[in-house]
């Protein structure tokens, strides 16, 4: 308690140089808490925009996932119907949905163009949030009429290609299972973009009986688990490995390509980032300790010729730098989270990440998770740069301590 | 033999680059408990040096030196620590008290390395700034208080432990005459009071002639 007190009227003595010190600090933590922060925004934007895309698991045969079918549908699930209504009972998934990948060409009569379509549950356009952003018309029915022709949702660019508008009638042209062409009438149900020009100019939407009818199949490519939580994921694929080993299981993180490169870049900027600005920290208390130290000499001398033990005297200015690091990351905290929250009003957006058409709002995630331990290391940085300075002092023999003017 | 303190053939040379200068040449010197001792001599005798080695602030070259009893030589530095903070006070020419801590404080310090429960410390420590004065100036911090009033503080943050040994180097070099001879005559007060041993340099004739013992050192020697 004595102590503590001495050490806070030492750090009294020279207020500004304090400050300083403290200020300094203060502003390292809250950049490498902001910059992370926007980080971790990103990294959990990005992680939702894979999931939601995928689904968090995706089951298919297992030779699915590791060489291209022959023919369409030949590497497919037949008895995924089962599959889905056993999956469905579990109360961690939200919805487990049929998918069907195909290509083939898209005629409007005058005109064919190269079209890469994916046949689905139209459940899956709600639980896509943020993948698929309707421009004109209707998502697909819930509940499509026998009688008229399929129902077939463009990508914007596709979608001026053929000149199609919401009511079109076209032509889908694709291979059968059998290897036969065969063709679909369909008509243009709703237009939208899905932020990646490589898709906005190829990808149709259809419904998967649509797709298996133009197949001529009763597979379909895999099931997409979408679960309540993502967190649950490794643990859930874990489970369905065990119960259907005769099914190949990809999680949304092996198919999130976008996530890991980002991740990967983003990891690296910050880390960088981090290391510089802990250095500067380290450098800045060093410093301010080295004056400190420097300046008490005679100090150290006397403590230590009246009985003070080197560890002790030590003590003192870890102590000091202690106080320090533990007041500016208490600054440094409340300001990231200020900025955390101050983003959120001014309206930032970042430019679109590669191989997207669209930026995204720069915000900052405050975790207080990485707020401890970023608290953790810069405090420990303090009192391992106080070490340092005050090791010097006190390694002088005492006479020459105390022989100091 | 004599039960406190015992050099014999202290040596002691400084090497200054290519210059020594033997600061002493072979001292001995016998201090019983209770004796208030006065080292005159020149500017550059070797009185600080000896009275740091006799502290145990610093180790001669060649020679023997006993402390209670105990060779001084196969110590540790953490021993020698140990036996500075048990035995051994201090008062310096410059008062050296800790700017941030108040005359209580000061005084209290010895004792916070000790095992002493606080209220026991803070006791101890008024009844000894009491003894030397300083009723009025608790809570004063150094800066706030004369020359003598901080020697005053260090003498009793030297006493306050209860040392067998009092080095004090110059301790009135830096306070006119009539406080200088108050301050000697305090020390010499609490040593008898204590049975303290003080050994006291200065190079102020006046000084040695108030000490009960008086030694003479020139160039590194004894000179009687
Ligand atoms: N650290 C040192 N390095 C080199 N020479 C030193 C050192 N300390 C003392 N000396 C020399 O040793 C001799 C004795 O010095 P010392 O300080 O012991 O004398 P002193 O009697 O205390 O003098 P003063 O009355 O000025 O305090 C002097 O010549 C001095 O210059
Ligand atoms: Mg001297």
């Amino acid at each position: 308690m004595k102590w503590l007190v001495f050490a806070f009227r030492n750090l009294f003595r020279n207020r500004r140089r304090t400050l300083v010190t403290l200020l300094i600090t203060a502003t390292g933590t809250a950049a490498i808490l902001s910059s992370s922060g926007f980080a971790l925004y990103t990294y959990h934007s990005l992680k939702e925009l894979s999931a939601n895309d995928t689904g968090h698991l995706i089951l298919a045969r297992p030779d699915y996932f590791q060489r291209d079918e022959d023919t369409p549908l030949a590497l497919g699930l037949s008895d995924y119907t089962s599959i889905q209504q056993q999956l469905s009972q579990d109360p961690r998934v939200q919805v487990v949905l049929p998918r069907i990948a195909l290509t083939g060409l898209i005629s409007n009569g005058d005109k064919s163009v190269i079209f890469a379509g994916s046949g689905i549950d139209p459940q899956e356009l709600r639980v896509k949030v943020g993948v698929v952003k309707l421009l004109e018309g209707q998502p697909l029915s819930e509940h499509p009429h026998n009688q008229t022709d399929a129902e077939v949702m463009l990508a914007k660019d596709l979608a001026k290609n053929l000149q199609a508008q919401v009511g079109t009638g076209l032509t889908l042209l694709a291979t059968t299972s059998e290897g036969a062409l065969n063709a679909l009438d369909v008509q243009v149900q709703g237009i939208f973009s899905t932020g990646v020009p490589e898709l906005d100019q190829r990808l149709i939407l259809l419904h998967y009986p649509s797709a298996q009818t133009l197949l001529a199949s009763q597979r379909v490519s895999t099931l997409a688990v979408y679960l309540h939580d993502i967190n649950l994921t490794k643990a859930f694929a874990a489970q369905v490995h065990q119960t259907y080993p005769q099914l190949g299981v990809q999680t949304w993180l092996d198919q999130a390509a976008l996530y890991l490169k980002v991740r990967g870049l983003y990891d690296r900027i910050f880390g960088t980032l981090g290391l510089i600005l802990v250095i500067i920290v380290f450098l800045s208390v060093f410093n301010t300790l080295s004056m400190t130290v420097t300046e008490r000499t005679r100090e150290i001398g006397t403590l230590a010729a009246l009985g003070t033990y080197h560890g002790e005297i030590l003590r003192i200015f870890m102590l000091e730098a202690l106080i320090i690091g533990l007041l500016s990351n208490l600054l440094g905290v409340i300001g990231a989270w200020l900025t955390s929250v101050a983003v959120q009003f001014i309206d930032l957006q970042m430019p679109a990440p590669p191989g997207r058409s669209e930026g995204y709002p720069f915000l900052i995630h405050f975790s207080p998770e990485l707020s401890l331990y970023v608290v953790l290391v810069i405090t420990l940085v303090c009192v391992i740069a106080a070490w340092l300075a005050a090791r010097r002092g006190v390694n002088k023999t005492i006479v020459e301590a105390l022989a100091d003017v | 033999m004599s039960d406190l303190l015992e050099l014999s053939h202290i040596t002691k040379t400084y090497r200054v680059g290519e210059a020594r200068v033997e600061a002493l040449k072979g001292i001995d010197l016998d201090l019983n408990s209770g004796e208030f001792v006065a080292i005159g001599g020149p500017s550059g005798s070797g009185k600080s040096t000896l009275l740091n080695i006799c502290g145990l602030l610093d180790q001669p070259d060649q020679g023997e030196y006993r402390f209670s009893g105990q060779n001084t030589k196969t110590l540790a530095p953490t021993q020698l620590t140990r036996l500075r903070r048990d035995y051994i006070g201090f008062i310096f020419q410059h008062f050296n008290l800790i700017p941030v801590m108040n005359a209580l404080e000061n005084v209290e310090y010895p004792l916070m390395l000790t095992q002493l429960v606080a209220k026991e410390r803070r006791t101890r420590a008024t009844m000894m700034l009491d003894k030397v004065g300083l009723s009025e100036l608790y809570y004063q911090l150094p800066d706030q208080m004369s020359g003598g009033q901080r020697q005053r503080v260090a003498i009793a943050r030297a006493l306050v432990k209860h040392p067998q040994l009092v080095i004090a180097d110059e301790p009135t070099a830096n306070l006119d005459t009539i406080t200088a001879n108050q301050i000697i005559d305090l020390m010499h007060e609490l040593s008898t009071e204590q049975n303290t041993t003080f050994l006291i340099a200065t190079h102020d004739e006046r000084m040695v002639r108030r000490c009960g013992r008086k030694l003479h050192l020139v160039d590194g020697v004894w000179q009687s």
